[in-house]
């Protein structure tokens, strides 16, 4: 159980899930439409913010947050279902393979651990995850640019 | 690496559990991390051999959607070539009938009818033939169509293909409103014309767009019916029309694409996004 402070939300939580979602159109080669975007980030944090709060084991809440970013890669960003769980699956992955490289790295330097950072104060806690979310924007900025997809395109024309 | 792919479901069944597992992998190291952090050899030589299979999944996805999306186009070639083989079994059966009429013409000496003839031929020809170079089906058929109309109409239809347009995503039916609505407002503009009634299509590309031009000999866009052009309703056809226009907006916006009026070439031009 975690309760997210409001400052880490509005700073941390909604940026990461605009990231989330524009990598879910990057990967897919898609230009990022903005405004579903937004909207989905917004539903997300919101969504998540009390799924955090109950009381479940570590790692259950992020199974969730995968049904939930697939519900708004489909309805509100008009993905479809294949293109949507992938997207899902991939977008998450990444953002905990970054976390398992560059927050990981930072634990070890600074010798904190996930519990210890859950507990620092409030702008502490935000600021510690934004070398994780900068290096994924880098990436997604390069992916764009030099059009660089992780995956293929789609094979179905009715696919958007 | 000569790999084909036969069955789609399969790639993309074996892509979900790919992803799935490597998604499930990289979690179970998080949990891990947050219940038992401890900086040993054993769980950073883990977290080592987790990440490096994160990023073969990533290579091993890549390349099976890569041969995926390769047999898809190789199997979209194969109908292309199909339907070339019949536009030019079709002309070949007319060519020996055309070379009869021709020589019974020239026989009789009715050269200028014989020449007038051959330019007729000459311009169905070079339309066939523009048609071989367009990849998508949906926009031959259409203007293959359209031809025919504008033929009943003695209009004459220019077409001139400087793109494949094989990276083209939209669907059959988008194609078909924003296209044909196009043309035929070009054959409304140019049918009440007594001089010559032309109308040119063309299909050429830039690094990131494809574009599609309308012209037409009928008279220029006013300005004041120009910042009027696509809103729903209005029409200088009359009451209770009005709707192409903004159905063409509507339908681009979907693929995120552009029309615009130019108004110096007396022109539409429609810009739509390359994929892939």
């Amino acid at each position: 159980m975690d309760n997210i402070p409001i400052i880490s939300l509005l700073f941390y939580s909604i940026p990461e899930s605009i990231l989330i979602f524009s990598f879910g159109y990057v990967i897919w080669r898609n230009p990022i439409k903005w405004v579903p975007t937004l909207l989905s980030a917004i539903i997300s944090v919101s969504l998540c913010y009390f799924i955090r709060k109950l009381p479940l084991p570590f790692g259950i809440h992020t199974l969730l947050g995968v049904v939930i970013i697939f519900v708004l890669f489909k309805f509100v960003n008009n993905f479809s279902i294949r293109k949507g769980i992938i997207a899902s699956f991939l977008s998450l992955a990444s953002l905990l393979f970054l976390e398992n490289t560059v927050l990981y790295s930072i634990q070890l330097t600074f010798n904190l651990s996930l519990t210890k950072i859950h507990n620092l104060p409030e702008w502490e806690r935000t600021l510690i995850g934004y070398p994780q979310l900068i290096v994924w924007c880098c990436i997604m900025i390069l992916m764009n640019k030099y059009r660089v997809p992780i995956l293929g395109v789609p094979t179905d024309e009715s696919e958007n | 690496m000569n790999l084909k792919i036969e069955d789609q479901s399969l790639v993309d069944k074996l892509v979900f559990v790919l992803v799935i597992q490597v998604f499930l992998m990289v979690l179970g190291e998080r949990v891990y991390n947050y219940y038992f952090y401890q900086n040993i050899l054993i769980q950073n030589l883990f977290l080592f051999v987790i990440l490096t299979n994160f990023i073969i999944v990533i290579f091993v996805v890549k390349i099976l959607t890569k041969y995926q999306m390769k047999d898809c186009y190789s199997n979209k070639n194969i109908k292309f070539m199909e339907n070339t083989l019949k536009i030019l079994r079709a002309e070949r059966h007319d060519h020996i009938n055309h070379i009869q009429s021709i020589l019974g013409l020239i026989v009789s000496g009715e050269q200028k009818l014989a020449l007038s003839y051959i330019n007729d031929i000459n311009k169905d020809t070079n339309f066939n033939n523009s048609m071989l170079n367009v990849h998508n089906a949906s926009i031959r058929i259409l203007l293959q169509n359209k031809k025919s109309h504008c033929e009943s109409k003695q209009i004459e239809f220019k077409v001139k293909i400087n793109s494949s347009i094989t990276s083209l995503h939209m669907k059959g039916s988008d194609i078909t409103t924003v296209f044909g609505n196009l043309i035929d407002n070009a054959i409304d503009s140019v049918s009440q014309q007594v001089d010559k009634k032309v109308i040119t299509f063309i299909i050429d590309e830039l690094k990131d767009y494809h574009i599609f031009m309308f012209k037409d000999s009928g008279p220029r866009i006013n300005d004041l019916v120009q910042k009027e052009l696509f809103k729903k309703g209005f029409s200088t056809k009359g009451t209770n029309r009005g709707y192409g226009m903004t159905l063409i907006l509507n339908t681009l916006n979907k693929y995120n694409g552009k029309i615009k009026y130019i108004d110096e070439d007396k022109c539409f031009v429609v810009y739509v996004p390359k994929r892939g």
